[in-house]
């Protein structure tokens, strides 16, 4: 079998393929413009979608759940008009409740608005009593009696309302609209901005419109507008960089009909697969563009170029060469570009993501088909000369400062190709440290820019009342009327309560605070009284009566018909996902732990929904997709380059330049303060698409001019000049293409606009830099072919060594850096949620026993970390005293503990340090290390011998492991009689061996029920004679923490005594986790 | 051009080169000590430093010819200065010792192990007949993002292993005392950069650069712990003349790098290492010249490079701590019996520790190492064997609240039934001072490691004050 390739058969059907453009310019051209109208006309039938809901599947579990809720209590993301009255009686003013009545009712009036939802002061209604009863009356009818003041007076009465539909200061109201079809968010928000604008307002009154309602609405109209801007602007200046570039207007007008054919084919495509326009979508314009009119450049070069350097060749053969010889790049960084969009696709959870990576795909495969065929078609039919003073350019252009600026850069760096190695080590690592800093984050008010009027109203609102921002929890019951039931109701109020101490929750609302005013208005107003009625009777009745005074469609938010179902929405203050998370999560743990088995005799659960919940649900996964599709695109770019090239090698080399570029964007994310969002979390997959390019470019080339016998220096200057110089310009079309959306009024294509093009310039400097430096150093087999490797002699090999390793160690950073990222995004996505607070009962102490006790003192908060001075002056028995200073941390990781002394003076134990690793689990020893400097090595040491006295004190180490706490997996614990208001447990080791390590045979705790602290501890050994006493003195809040700040041991066998003095002490200041790592202990403070 | 003319102009060039090579070194060294002079008025100018030192002293008498074996002083300091981010340490040191015995009075290669351009940042700054003032340490740590950098003069120890060096081998050794002294005295310090990157999950990774080529000091002739083991040092023949050649360095700007991953996982630390070096010791080549009438043999020294990849792991069992370490050397330089290949073969070397730590009651500490070493390509004229078997034992027990340590150690090389004996008595007086007393015994076949210092036996008492 013929096995060169040069001869197979199918080459020669392939270069006549190739050719098509040129042989048959007419049917080409026909055909590009018949697919294009045909796929042009589908246009008409894309449609926009920009609801946050469309990043999640239609199936997945947390939407399906919303979208019942919203059926069941007709809840729906509100529209929020807010009506700021800066004056001293704030909007308690006459003019302004006169205002809000006004408001109120024009837009109750306005179609699209739910009128029976609307929630407004003037709407609501007030719960008092009366001789007979209850009264459900409007506040707006205490309106006319005593100036405000008695409005004032009933909404302070009412604490549902106060803080959610006036601010606590009196200075902020709001009226929440909801819509009947969230598809009319957008005609909503503009009529009432209309309406608002129209609205003739009293001196220090302000009107504010926000809610999630209104951030759908404004997004899609604000999008477009920014979307009809900027997609102009970028075709503008890729024109004029065309027109610059080859100086006629032709190339300029056919480049712009491939970027025409693969951007309006793409969203054609889209509109005949029923696929919806979304907020991410506005980005591909931008990137096709950018794709495009790379591809137009190189076969517009190429075909000057030959028309320059063949002046007696026909047009046609210059098309002909230049499709020849650039047919292979194109197609190569197409189907690189290609495989990075693909990965995307195949990475993505979200349908928007999926979707961009499938469809920009297609429209580089678009953007391919008329550069190479449609394109050649064109300058065959249309003839364009290559204008003189181009030649003049390009014969010049060997020498001009372009081609000198990329010969002198690049040419350094292969000069110097370990030091350009370990620049871009440094530059990796660097990156890929600073990656630790990024965060997952959202929130879709960060969209629009803070100058906008939604931006700033979402702000002042949730400045003065609860937020904008809701939370839902659905209460299920087993039976109709299941709500009725005290216990039920009662575990409600428990858990409302339990959400309001988590942060950003400033309130919430149920039937259960409905029912608490109903209860202190038929106790005569009394505010005792405002509590849970206790008997499922007399709920019944309440409701009953209210509806004697009112529509019992009031609840119909809180409660559905059948008292089955009931509703408790929280509001927050922010949508970011970083503060949403820890409170979705903490609820979820109470509602698994307190509530869905809080009611005993029926069975009664709880759900979240709502907004933040669903955008909990779809950004939980943002950062571990994002890290996918990174290495899904690196993984299928390397494996096309590698394809292409046969060689795993060339497929690494071309793959390096991206990852640096990743790194470099990484960084620079984490020093700008961009959190990976959805905009800025897809630019990995744009920047693998992109950046490869550059690589597989300088790799063609210098293959291609080794093969023409060009070696040593001269390869390098003959890339630099040639292949660098196009490069340069390809990469500035791209880089002032993305450049435009940095001037994007869309705060998140703003950064992606700003990351993209610092990755492209970061993979195309890589490309120009790194990568022929890496060849220089590796000289791979696929470019210099197999003899170079003989050549090698054994010692060029050994002087190989530091090349190798360095490239080793690259390697090494690029994976350390990617499983570092990994698990950073795996963290923010699993890390530690909030604790749920127990519930302390009150019980008197005399009942309590030893066991209660012991319990009490080991939940003694101790801190999630704290760092303290620990002074140890140790005293023998002839009083003579040795002093020790030293620092001690300690954190929780979990429900482990981590902690670590650094000895500070005196010399001779200076630098010491010992690191303790205290699981919770009971059957997993402890970890400790001992740093001794003398050694200059961090020695493990066993941690059983806990009854071992620690550094020469008087307390063992299991002693300084519990710090305060008592260990009842020890003790057999007996309490004994109370001494001097002190409780009194006994503890016994439970066998003879835990006695035998412990040292102790049994130990008395004096303990204060003032603060459950451990003060005093008398010791006996194993022979039942007394050992020694600890004794805490000096106990003080601090941070709100009861803080032991002194411990004095005696010994009284040995008469030494050691007394700790804690000072500095501070749970504010953060503890970074690297305290606690051997390295750290090696290092000293 | 005739002769005398092509003669002059070369000639001219030596001397002009080597004038600009003088002015450039003379230059640098300006620059050097500017730099230093900056660094300590910034430091001294600092708020944030700390001063301590370490006054010290060790006599000691041998027992076959009964005379005072050692008779140090050290002075110490440590100067630390920090700011939020750096920190810099810097600890000048001052050595002398009054015995005539560990020092040769007429130092012949001793500045071997030294690189030439920079002896001073890297040997001894000021050397006297008997005294010797050197920078022990002087480094700057960083941090920055989690990542640790520690750039300057540092000790670094890899491994598990307690005295045994396998996979310790970053820094070279002062052999003047043999395995005597403390590691942290006997460790020379070398430039370097080390960095130590923090992953996720209790894994870090640390990064090496050690541009500083310093090697161990070794020994001179005549010297108390001067090697004479023929598996060490080569075997002056009777009537042949030996022509020492100067010792070959590394040329150029070659550098050391390491990388080392350790982790900590399911109660293990691990580490996997590799380490791109110099050998510490020079490989001794011995050509026998036959030309002229003399028999005589050329010997040089060359320091050889070589690859470790390193293994360790330690865990804690209850109160017994086990301690493991493997390295293996991709070329290790072994004497031969004759002067085939110049007198060495070369081969990979595997050694391994395996060690156990045991806590008992009553503050006793009792540790065994088991140590082996295996030449992969053994060659019988290899004057070692092919597989070298140790085993060490440490007793110690601390009483009165840690203030007095009662220490013993015994090493037994069983390649030749040598080894040594050690026994401390060190009681910690106050903060300030301490004092000890110990005896070390060297015993067994004269040809082994440790059966050459027989006749240094010696007993030694020592006084330390810190202030």
């Amino acid at each position: 079998m013929n096995t060169n390739r040069e001869k197979h058969w199918l080459l020669p059907v392939v270069r006549s393929g190739i050719q098509a453009g040129v042989n048959y310019p007419k049917t080409v051209l026909f055909a590009g413009l018949l697919l294009m109208a045909l796929l042009v006309a589908g246009l008409g039938q894309l449609h926009k979608d920009t609801r946050a809901d469309a990043f999640l599947e239609a199936d997945n579990p947390a939407l399906v759940y919303k979208n019942k809720v919203r059926e069941i209590f007709g809840l729906s993301d509100p529209l929020i008009v807010a009506i700021y009255d800066r004056s001293a009686e704030g909007i308690y003013r006459k003019q302004t409740l006169d205002l809000i009545g006004q408001l109120t009712n024009q837009l109750n009036a306005l179609p699209m608005i739910n009128t029976a939802r609307t929630i407004s002061l003037a709407s609501e209604n007030n719960i008092t009593a009366s001789a007979d009863g209850m009264v459900v009356a409007p506040f707006y009818d205490l309106r006319s009696t005593g100036n405000g003041a008695a409005v004032r007076q009933a909404i302070e009465d009412f604490p549902l309302y106060h803080g959610m539909l006036v601010a606590e200061d009196g200075a902020m109201s709001m009226i929440v609209l909801e819509l009947y079809d969230d598809n009319q968010a957008e005609a909503a928000y503009d009529a009432i901005n209309k309406l608002l604008q129209q609205t003739q307002v009293p001196a220090d009154v302000e009107l504010h419109v926000a809610g999630e309602g209104a951030v759908l609405g404004y997004l899609g109209h604000y999008i477009d507008h920014d979307a009809s801007r900027l997609n102009p602007l970028a075709g503008l200046i890729i024109t004029i960089m065309l027109m610059v570039a080859f100086r006629r207007l032709l190339p300029a007008l056919l480049g712009n009909l491939v970027i025409a054919a693969s951007v309006l084919m793409t969203l054609g495509f889209m509109a005949y697969c029923g696929v919806p326009f979304f907020v991410i979508t506005n980005a591909m314009p931008v990137i096709l563009i950018g794709m495009a009119v790379a591809d137009s450049i190189h076969i517009f070069s190429h075909y000057y170029e030959m028309q320059a350097r063949h002046p007696d060749w026909s047009l046609q053969a210059c098309i002909r060469e230049a499709v020849a010889v650039m047919a292979r790049p194109v197609t190569l960084t197409s189907l690189t570009t290609i495989a990075g969009f693909l990965g995307l696709y195949a990475s993505s959870y979200m349908p928007p993501f999926e979707y961009f990576g499938l469809f920009t795909a297609f429209g580089v495969l678009v953007a391919w088909f008329y550069s190479l065929f449609v394109l050649p078609a064109c300058i065959t039919l249309l003839k364009p000369r290559v204008s003189q003073r181009w030649i003049r350019l390009e014969q010049n252009s060997q020498q001009d400062t372009f081609a000198r600026l990329m010969t002198f850069v690049g040419g350094s760096c292969v000069r110097h190709p370990r030091v350009t190695l370990s620049l871009f080590a440094f530059l990796s690592i660097s990156g890929a440290l600073l990656a630790t800093q990024i965060q997952v984050n959202e929130n879709r008010i960060n969209t629009f820019h803070s100058s906008e009027a939604i931006y700033q109203a979402d702000e002042v609102i949730n400045q003065h009342l609860e937020g904008t921002n809701t939370l839902d929890i659905v209460i299920t019951s087993s039976r109709n009327e299941g709500i009725f039931s005290p216990q039920v109701l009662n575990a409600m109020e428990a858990l409302q309560t339990y959400a309001e101490t988590l942060p950003h929750v400033n309130g919430s609302s149920s039937v259960v605070d409905y029912l608490k005013q109903m209860n202190k208005s038929l106790n005569e107003g009394q505010s005792d009284a405002y509590r849970l009625p206790q008997d499922a009777d007399l709920i019944a009745q309440y409701f009953l009566l209210y509806s004697a005074s009112s529509d019992p469609a009031d609840f119909s938010e809180e409660i559905d018909y059948d008292y089955r179902l009931a509703n408790i929405r929280l509001n927050l203050d922010s949508a970011d996902f970083i503060a949403t998370k820890p409170v979705v999560e903490a609820l979820q743990q109470y509602i698994d732990q307190h509530f869905n088995n809080a009611v005993s005799d029926e069975e009664v659960t709880a759900s979240l929904s709502g907004r933040v919940n669903v955008n909990y649900h779809w950004i939980k996964d943002l950062g571990v997709s994002h890290f996918y599709s990174v290495v899904i695109s690196l993984l299928c770019v390397f494996l096309v380059s590698a394809l292409l090239f046969r060689s795993w090698a060339a497929g690494l080399l071309a793959t390096l330049p991206v990852i640096c570029s990743i790194l470099t964007v990484y960084a620079a994310m984490a020093l700008l303060g961009i959190d990976l969002g959805i905009g800025t979390s897809m630019f990995a997959s744009v920047a693998i698409g992109l950046g490869i390019d550059f690589a597989i470019h300088t790799l063609e080339r210098l293959k291609t001019l080794v093969a023409d016998g060009l070696k040593g220096s001269g390869l390098f200057t003959e890339l630099f000049r040639s292949t660098g110089r196009a490069l340069l310009f390809n990469y500035l079309a791209i880089a002032f293409g993305f450049g435009v959306l940095i001037s994007s009024q869309v705060v998140p294509l703003t950064h992606f606009g700003t990351i993209v093009v610092l990755s492209v310039s970061m993979s195309f400097i890589a490309a120009m830099t790194l990568l022929p430096a890496l060849i220089v150093l590796l000289q791979p087999t696929f470019i210099f072919g197999e003899k170079k490797a003989s050549e090698a002699s054994a010692i060029a090999a050994e002087k190989h060594v530091a090349g190798s390793t360095v490239l080793t160690l690259l390697f090494a950073t690029g994976l350390g850096a990617a499983v570092l990222y990994g698990a950073l995004l795996y963290g923010a996505v699993h890390s530690q949620s909030l604790q749920a607070a127990e519930v302390v009962n009150t019980e008197t102490l005399a009942t309590l026993t030893a066991d209660d006790i012991v319990q009490r003192v080991n939940a003694v908060d101790d801190g999630q970390h704290v760092s303290s001075q620990l002074s140890m002056l140790l005293t023998d028995s002839r009083g003579k005293e040795r002093r020790r200073e030293t620092m001690s941390y300690r954190k929780y990781f979990g429900d482990d503990k981590k902690t670590v002394f650094f000895y500070k003076s005196p010399a001779n134990v200076k630098d010491t340090g010992f690191l303790t690793f205290d699981y919770a689990a009971a059957d997993q020893e402890d970890d400790q290390w001992l740093y001794l400097p003398a050694l200059r090595k961090v020695r493990r040491i066993s941690a059983s011998d806990r009854g071992d006295y620690f550094m020469g004190t008087d307390f063992t180490y299991e002693d300084i492991k519990q710090n305060g706490h008592i260990s009842i997996a020890d003790y057999q614990l007996q309490r004994l009689p109370d001494d001097d208001g002190k409780l009194m447990v006994k503890g016994t080791p439970k066998t003879t061996a835990i006695a035998q390590e412990l040292g102790y045979g049994e130990v008395t705790f004096y303990i204060d029920p003032q603060n459950w602290i451990v003060v005093k501890s008398d010791y006996l050994d194993i022979k039942q004679v007394p050992l020694k006493t600890v004794q805490v003195t000096d106990i003080r809040m601090v941070d709100g923490i009861w803080t032991r700040h002194q411990l004095l041991a005696e010994n009284h066998i040995s008469g030494h005594r050691s007394l700790f003095i804690f000072s500095a002490v501070d749970y504010q200041q953060d503890v970074a986790d690297h305290l606690f790592t051997q390295n750290t202990l090696r290092r000293g403070l | 051009m005739n002769i005398r003319q092509q003669l002059r102009q070369q000639l001219r060039q030596q001397l002009r080169q080597q004038l600009r090579q003088q002015l450039r070194q003379q230059r640098r060294q300006q620059h050097r000590l500017s730099a230093g002079a900056f660094t300590l008025i910034l430091l001294s100018s600092a708020a944030h430093s700390e001063f301590s030192s370490e006054l010290s002293s060790e006599l000691a008498w041998s027992d076959a010819p009964a005379a005072l074996s050692k008779a140090e002083v050290q002075l110490q300091s440590e100067w630390q200065y920090r700011t939020a981010n750096t920190s810099f340490n810097l600890q000048p040191r001052l050595r002398a010792d009054f015995s005539d015995t560990l020092y040769a009075e007429q130092p012949t290669s001793r500045t071997d192990n030294y690189p030439a351009g920079s002896l001073h940042s890297s040997g001894p700054l000021a050397q006297w007949d008997n005294v010797r003032f050197d920078i022990a340490e002087a480094y700057a740590d960083q941090y920055f993002y989690g990542v640790s950098l520690r750039s300057g003069k540092q000790q670094v120890v890899w491994g598990q292993a307690d005295g045994l060096r396998v996979l310790d081998i970053i820094n070279p050794q002062d052999m003047r005392e043999f395995n005597l002294p403390d590691a942290e005295d006997s460790r020379i310090a070398t430039w370097m950069l080390n960095a130590h990157i923090p992953l996720p999950n209790e894994q870090s990774l640390q990064w090496l650069i050690i541009p500083d080529l310093t090697f161990s000091e070794l020994t001179e002739p005549g010297t108390a712990f001067a090697i004479t083991s023929p598996e060490l040092a080569p075997q002056p023949v009777a009537g042949v003349t030996v022509n020492r050649l100067p010792t070959r360095r590394p040329e150029g700007s070659d550098w050391e790098h390491g990388l080392r991953w350790s982790a900590f996982l399911a109660g293990w630390d691990i580490s996997a290492s590799y380490f791109n070096f110099y050998h510490d010791t020079p490989v001794i080549y011995r050509t026998l010249n036959t030309g002229g009438n003399n028999l005589q043999v050329d010997v040089e020294a060359v320091y050889r490079r070589s690859h470790l990849l390193g293994l360790s792991a330690s865990t804690a069992f209850s109160s017994v701590v086990l301690r493991l370490e493997a390295g293996h050397t991709s070329r290790a330089f072994f004497l031969r019996d004759d002067l085939q290949s110049n007198g060495i073969s070369q081969s990979p070397e595997l050694a391994t520790v395996t060690a156990l730590d045991y806590q008992a009651p009553a503050d006793v500490f009792v540790s065994y190492q088991f140590y082996q070493s295996r030449i992969l390509v053994y060659r019988p004229q290899i004057i070692r064997r092919e597989i070298s078997t140790r085993h060490t034992l440490l007793l110690k027990k601390t009483l009165l609240n840690d203030t007095l340590e009662l220490s013993f150690f015994a090493l037994l090389n069983r390649d030749y039934n040598d080894g040594q004996l050690r026994s401390k008595v060190s009681y910690q007086l106050n903060d300030r001072w301490s004092l000890w007393s110990g005896a070390d015994y060297f015993f067994g076949d004269r040809a082994g490691p440790f059966g050459q210092f027989s006749s240094s036996s010696r007993i030694l008492i020592g006084w330390q004050n810190a202030f």
